[in-house]
């Protein structure tokens, strides 16, 4: 490619295409440079989420920390510092040009993989509760599932964001899928399903935004999940967390444990909650509460009010993104926006419905809300990343005087 | 794939969908809240209500003891016991033993031992809370708490040989903690409360304790004790223990209505709220119900009395009372007389000069069945029915009685009896002829307020009315007379009445030189109210009641007059106080019952 600011994919360069010989070559032009600021609901929504999350944590925590660590802060500090340096993050992200990540995908993509990879390094990866999910750098401890997120979201968009994309052949195009397969079984073996299940979901959301036929879609979206209950119903943990789920009661000091402790949570939450702090369920009850369960202990202190409110904050930043997807100027933008948000809502969705048993138990975070530094730093990225997208949005006062940009 | 010049239009409309399908999917999640926390909201707050409540059974609090007027004797507060269970000790004893030593109060060498035997062992029993938080703050492993009840007596000495005294397991060992334990006896209490998922209690901050507002379980004891007149009583005996360097003291107050006993005052005594720490003392004993002695002259009213009632004398015979006599060949001589002398004396003279040979020749006119009667009519050989705990009925002879018997007993030597018996006794004489059984409890009372013993008034007609009035007559003579015994105990404007006893102490069978010294004393004497006896358990700077017990009396009835608001019978004997009452002058006609208000 010779526009400086649209750098090939990797692949090859691309010649002449037999189905596409008669239309005349288009030559992709750059807009210049973002032409507006981003967008403040948006930016309200993630300082909502961040502060929602600290004070969260602070309530889920407190009682854990104190009896084991000493210190009721222990956790929101460590959470105040994530937030801190997820600020920093957000505001880099929104200071590169989206223009020129592509540039980067291709290292950002190889380490991503070897980060993944590490996880089941001997005196690098730190292995937990039988799962490789952390990678110990330099006494920092994060997970590369939580990096390769937004990456594969990146790397997907300027894929399928590509305006010739369409005239590869289609084992180029299979071939291009390779590096995603590759994290997808890196993480599914780590084993971390639940993660697999969220990253999976943003690559077919982008793959169905990015318009893959409804027949493939459906074919991919089924095999997936046939897969995954094959997989599931194959692995014994993972078929006791479907018989679990299905009927909790059969053993609530065991493998039901989890769900029922869940359940009670939030059902004994009611419609106003017992009050911030009141939540009797974090004592110990609850496993996780500060991380994956923190929904249970939110719907307790808070009630149904509470959890319609987060729901519609989560509700909201998916139609924040969709907005930007809607009013970005290109595909790749298009795609970036719905593959940053979907990320993050779909991880939301997969753990608010684990929480409340509508689906099987998986482990998985909810994003800005539990504990967990690495992913607060990698999702207010992301969120710098949409922010700085948003910033292209052709808003509607723009639209009159720039007549061919705005949506059908 | 869409090969369109406008991706753009397509892609939106995939947005569209996607968007569609987040809002489906936040909304099944929304449902299945909403379906969680409003249908199932009872169900599943029933489970957590299950779970996070926990009941926990605590040593329940022992029954308090008040006296009379609802006042609080003795009453159990929350306390911590503080254990090692070695099994989970983590970290070496000797670091433990000086974190520990300072707060518990222990040396860290005598702690260490504890700390890394093989067994559960308490540390130290019962402290307080703020000691069990400073050790719940240690976070030592393997080192528990424990919440009991501790056994307070806020008025610490006060009334102790009376009340008793409970052990470390608040079992009581003396007095009514001992006598009355089952009835006290806090047995365990069910309390719920809220724990986290490790069983550990909720909701428990300085101030918040929800453990002490829950009720007792456990019976109340009220007894018949005046605080007030109870600590009068004691504040007189120790006057007159220094007084005389006695060895002990006792001071009874009774009531005649109901036979109330308002003061059971024992001297020394000891701190019950101590006895855990500084041991078992024998001072803690009420030796006024457990101890008998020879009630010496004491018994010649009753021998009097006796006489009067069987109609082998009357008030005004005059009786040849020579000054020594044989009975069966052993003397019986009065005290500073000369032999071989002969005084004419009545009855109430007999009294006054307190005449060995006179109660001996009255007492020997009865035949020794009838006179053995009367004197057990009296309540001498058998215990009363106070209740206390190891009270002990005396020593009254089994008959046939040996004429020499008779007489000895006669003049109070050869029998023995328990201060309260002498009080008891008194009773008839100066309650027109009805003896009334000393009443220590009041009632118990349910913790819901139900009366679930009450023990009534006892009481029994042991000498004629005539015959009681006489020798309360007699006994008026003995303090209003100039030439009685405790004239020193007349107050001016009252009525006083008694008799002193001054009586030789049996040590291991023998007459060791020293005395029991003792007062029976009423109160007034023309309209008897209160029975107050005082006595001295060898007085070492003066041997007769006239100098020991006597001052004694006047005192406690002087504060009783006070505290009662008795109005002087005999106003015109005050004209010459300074001090007269101005209210004295004009009587009411009717005087409010001081016992039972």
């Amino acid at each position: 490619m010779s526009t400086p600011s649209m750098p090939p994919p990797n692949q090859p360069p691309l010649q002449a295409l037999p189905s596409e010989e008669s239309q005349p070559r288009r030559r992709y032009r750059a807009p210049a440079g973002p032409p507006g600021h981003v967008d403040f609901p948006l930016l309200n929504i993630i300082l909502i989420l961040v502060v929602i999350g600290l004070v969260s944590v602070f309530s889920a925590s407190a009682h854990v920390a104190q009896t084991q660590m000493g210190d009721a802060l222990h956790f929101v500090k460590r959470q105040t510092f994530g937030a801190a340096l997820g600020l920093v993050a957000m505001l880099l992200a929104l200071r590169v040009d989206v223009y020129k990540l592509p540039q980067w995908i291709k290292p950002l993509m190889y380490l991503t993989i070897v980060l993944l990879a590490c996880t089941h390094l001997p005196g690098i990866g730190v292995t937990a509760k039988g799962s490789s999910r952390w990678v110990n750098l330099f006494g920092f401890v994060f997970q590369p599932s939580e990096i390769a997120k937004p990456i594969l979201v990146l790397y997907l968009s300027s894929i399928l964001g590509h305006p010739y994309y369409a005239r590869y052949p289609l084992k180029q195009r299979l071939e291009m899928l390779a590096p995603v397969g590759a994290i997808l079984g890196l993480v599914l073996f780590q084993p971390d399903l639940g993660s697999t299940i969220a990253i999976g979901g943003a690559v077919v959301v982008l793959y169905f935004v990015a318009g893959l036929p409804y027949w493939k879609f459906i074919s991919l979206v089924s095999g997936a999940a046939v897969s995954v209950f094959i997989l599931s119903w194959t692995t014994s943990y993972q078929k006791a967390r479907i018989t679990s789920w299905l009927d909790p009661w059969s053993d609530p000091q065991g493998t039901g444990y989890h769900l029922i402790q869940s359940m009670i949570a939030i059902g004994s939450g009611g419609f106003m909650g017992n009050g911030f702090g009141q939540s009797i369920q974090k004592l110990f009850y609850l496993p996780e509460q500060h991380t994956d369960f923190i929904f249970a202990v939110i719907s307790e202190e808070f009630g149904f009010l509470g959890v319609l409110t987060l729901l519609g904050i989560f509700v909201w930043l998916a139609q924040r993104g969709v907005t930007i997807g809607f009013r970005s100027p290109t595909p790749y933008l298009k795609l970036m926006a719905i593959g940053l948000s979907s990320m993050v809502v779909s991880q939301a969705f997969i753990n608010l419905a684990v929480v409340s048993g509508t689906i099987p138990t998986t482990g998985i975070t909810l994003p800005f809300i539990s504990f967990g530094s690495s992913s607060l730093i990698v999702n207010m990225a992301a969120m710098g990343l949409l922010l700085n997208v948003s910033r292209y949005m052709i808003r509607p006062s723009q639209s009159a005087a720039a007549p061919a940009a705005p949506p059908a | 794939m869409p090969t369109s010049v406008t991706p753009n239009a397509a892609m939106e409309q995939r947005i569209r969908l996607f968007y569609f399908a987040v809002m489906v999917g936040f909304m099944i999640v929304a449902g299945r809240c909403a379906y969680l926390q409003f249908y199932e909201n009872t169900k599943l707050k029933d489970i957590a209500a299950r779970q996070q409540k926990k009941i926990v059974s605590i040593a329940g609090k022992r029954g308090t003891i008040t006296d009379r007027n609802g006042h609080k004797l003795a009453l159990d507060v929350r306390a911590y016991s503080i254990y090692v269970d070695p099994e989970y000790v983590e970290g070496s004893p000797q670091e433990m033993a000086t974190q520990l030593s300072p707060v518990l109060a222990i040396p860290a060498d005598k702690l260490e031992p504890l700390l890394a035997g093989k067994s559960w062992r308490y540390l130290k029993r019962k402290v307080d809370e703020a000691v069990m938080k400073q050790v719940k703050d240690l976070k030592l492993k393997g080192i528990g708490i424990i919440t009991e009840n501790r056994r307070v007596y806020p008025h610490d000495r006060l009334g102790a040989s009376l009340i008793g005294f409970t052990n470390i397991d608040n079992q009581g060992l003396e007095g009514i903690e001992k006598s009355f334990d089952a009835y006290l006896q806090g047995g365990t209490e069910k309390v719920s409360i809220l724990t986290d998922a490790h069983g550990n209690e909720l909701l428990r901050t300085d101030g918040d304790l929800p453990f002490l507002t829950e009720k007792s379980k456990s019976n109340k004891v009220v007894l018949t004790i005046d605080e007030n007149v109870q600590y009068l009583a004691e504040r007189e005996l120790q006057k007159g223990m220094d007084a005389t360097k006695a060895d002990r003291g006792v001071a009874i107050v009774m009531g005649l209505e109901n036979g109330d006993l308002l003061a059971l005052a024992t001297n020394p005594v000891a701190n019950p709220n101590e006895i855990a720490t500084a041991g078992w003392s024998p001072h803690i004993k009420n030796w006024a119900v457990t101890d008998f002695y020879e009630p010496g002259s004491t018994m010649k009213i009753f021998t009097i009395a006796a006489a009067l009632d069987a109609g082998k004398t009357s008030p005004d015979e005059v009786i040849a009372c020579p000054t020594l006599i044989h009975v069966d060949r052993w003397p019986v001589h009065d005290h500073h007389q000369p032999p071989g002398r002969v005084r004419n004396l009545r009855p109430i003279e007999i009294l006054e000069v307190s005449s060995n040979t006179g109660s001996s020749i009255l007492g020997r006119r009865m035949s020794a069945e009838q006179h053995r009667n009367i004197l057990q009519r009296f309540g001498f050989g058998t215990a009363t029915h106070s209740g206390l705990n190891g009270e002990v009925g005396g020593i009254l002879p089994k008959l046939p009685w040996a004429a020499s018997r008779q007489s000895t007993v006669s003049f109070g030597q050869g029998i023995a009896v328990t201060p309260l018996q002498i009080v008891t006794a008194a009773s008839a004489m100066v309650n027109r002829g009805i003896r009334v059984e000393p009443r220590i409890i009041d009632q118990i009372v349910s913790p819901d307020g139900k009366v679930i013993k009450a023990f009534p008034p006892i009481k029994s007609r042991t000498l004629s009315e005539s015959s009681a009035n006489a020798m309360l007559g007699m006994m008026q003579q003995v303090v209003e007379s100039p030439k009685g015994t405790a004239h020193s105990a007349k107050i001016p404007g009252y009525v006083m009445g008694g008799k002193t006893g001054t009586a030789d102490k049996v040590v291991n069978g023998r007459y060791n030189g020293d005395v029991m010294s003792s007062f029976v004393g009423v109160l007034p004497a023309d309209n008897p109210k209160f029975v107050i006896f005082v006595l001295f358990d060898a007085p070492k700077t003066a041997h007769y009641a006239s100098m020991t017990a006597v001052p004694v009396y006047k005192e406690i009835a002087r504060n009783l007059i006070t505290y009662y608001g008795l109005q002087p019978s005999r106003p015109d004997e005050l004209k010459d106080y300074a001090l007269a009452p101005a209210a004295s002058i004009s009587l009411p006609s009717q005087l409010p019952s001081p016992v039972n208000p």
